[in-house]
């Protein structure tokens, strides 16, 4: 189990995206995630909302239709729109994953079987697909090029590519200029976030039978 | 507090050296819910807030709607206003985004949560390598802005006020993306650098 603070991080333009409120939702839920296990990106997160904040005390002032007394007869006569702060109820096995994940896993389907060595269980968010993914450990999963984007988040146990080796906390954006083949670690299987902005396309032996599983 | 604020075991405290002002306004609202003091606040940043949604597409009614709801905000949340981690700029710039969020996509901004039993806290740091952001860091970073090569501003305001994302913009300014990645990068190392020197 790793101890230590991620070591692959989202990259400084995703970030700057997801502090000015241009990242889809599905990205942000996985920016979402990474800093809550990452100190330093919360940190450069702040950094970047402080510019927002900057640039917002730099506006130009444009006319308002109303007073601040104006405001105080709506706000006493309205009633503070209630918070809803239940947590929603999740299967055990994912009770420990961050909390902007619950909503969507909540939810989401259940787990489905993609090859014998992947489960998918897809989580509904708009801007691409995003699935939680489990790799039986010791196993590849199937070879696959993608248009767009693909950003895959550690959510236990871990894997390597040719990229490095992800556990926890790791973040890994790849484009389609990649082909890559993650193997999940030994110990145990690796639970993933993944997301796909473009198409995803198996290659590879089993790509013929496998694709026509995956809906997009 | 913006979602970047922390759960108590922040050891940061930097006292800024000179105060913002508008954080005490804040604070007179929260602690004894000064009108005064709010509208002193109302009037500052209403139009600004107007002015920022306008800019990323409302029509007139939307961001009038909008930014009242954001004053409102101000007002029912005062008390949760820690001027050691933002200024009241930033604050309100997180509100406003969250509350366009929410208007446009009809869902929230998805966000990390402090009191998340598997969230990692902030490791303790020295007075002189705070995180986060002091009085003194807005007025470097007002600078620092002012200082960019206008390519650069130019693509930093179009990130944040145009809700755009990095490839939308390289699409619209018919650039490829990995110009428009790297001139905001400069941007951003050169106001985090602007931050860092001054310590």
């Amino acid at each position: 189990m790793n101890a230590m603070t991620p070591l692959h991080h989202p990259d400084p333009d995703l970030l700057l995206d997801y502090a000015s409120g241009a990242l889809s939702e599905a990205a942000s839920a996985m920016i979402a995630a990474h800093l809550t296990y990452c100190p330093a990106c919360r940190a450069e997160h702040a950094r970047l909302e402080a510019v927002g904040g900057r640039l917002l005390e730099e506006e130009d002032t444009v006319p308002v239709h109303c007073s601040s007394h104006d405001l105080f007869e709506r706000i006493f006569s309205e009633k503070p729109k209630a918070e809803s702060s239940a947590l929603p109820a999740l299967p055990v096995e994912l009770q420990r994953l961050p909390r902007p994940l619950h909503p969507y896993i909540a939810r989401s389907g259940n787990w489905r079987s993609v090859t014998r060595n992947l489960a998918e269980r897809p989580l509904p968010a708009d801007g691409g697909r995003l699935r939680l993914m489990r790799i039986r450990a010791g196993q590849a999963m199937p070879r696959h090029t993608h248009r767009g984007r693909e950003m895959v988040m550690v959510l236990s146990g871990g894997f390597s590519d040719e990229m490095g080796t992800y556990e926890r906390g790791d973040f890994s954006v790849t484009t389609d200029a990649h082909t890559h083949t993650p193997i999940a670690h030994a110990e145990q299987d690796c639970l993933c976030i993944a997301l796909v902005e473009g198409h995803l396309r198996l290659t590879g032996v089993l790509g013929f039978v496998v694709n026509p599983f995956l809906k997009f | 507090m913006p979602a970047t604020g922390v759960g108590g075991n922040v050891t940061l405290l930097q006292v800024p050296s000179r105060p913002d002002p508008f954080a005490s306004l804040v604070l007179a609202v929260a602690q004894t819910q000064d009108r005064t003091a709010f509208a002193r606040l109302f009037d500052h940043f209403a139009p600004r807030v107007k002015s920022y949604l306008l800019r990323l597409g409302s029509s007139d009614g939307e961001a009038e709607e909008a930014m009242q709801e954001v004053m409102i905000s101000l007002w029912r949340r005062a008390g949760s206003f820690d001027p050691r981690l933002a200024s009241v700029s930033t604050w309100l710039f997180t509100i406003a985004r969250n509350r366009r969020i929410d208007m446009i996509r009809r869902s929230r901004r998805p966000e990390f949560d402090p009191d998340d039993p598997v969230f990692r806290p902030d490791e303790a740091v020295d007075g002189a390598d705070s995180l986060y952001e002091t009085a003194e860091d807005a007025r470097t970073l007002s600078v620092a802005l002012r200082e960019l090569p206008p390519e650069q501003a130019d693509l930093i305001r179009k990130a944040y006020y145009e809700d755009k994302s990095h490839s939308a913009i390289a699409d619209e300014l018919a650039l490829p993306l990995g110009t428009v990645k790297s001139r905001i990068r400069l941007a951003l190392a050169r106001l985090r650098g602007a931050l860092k020197e001054r310590r």
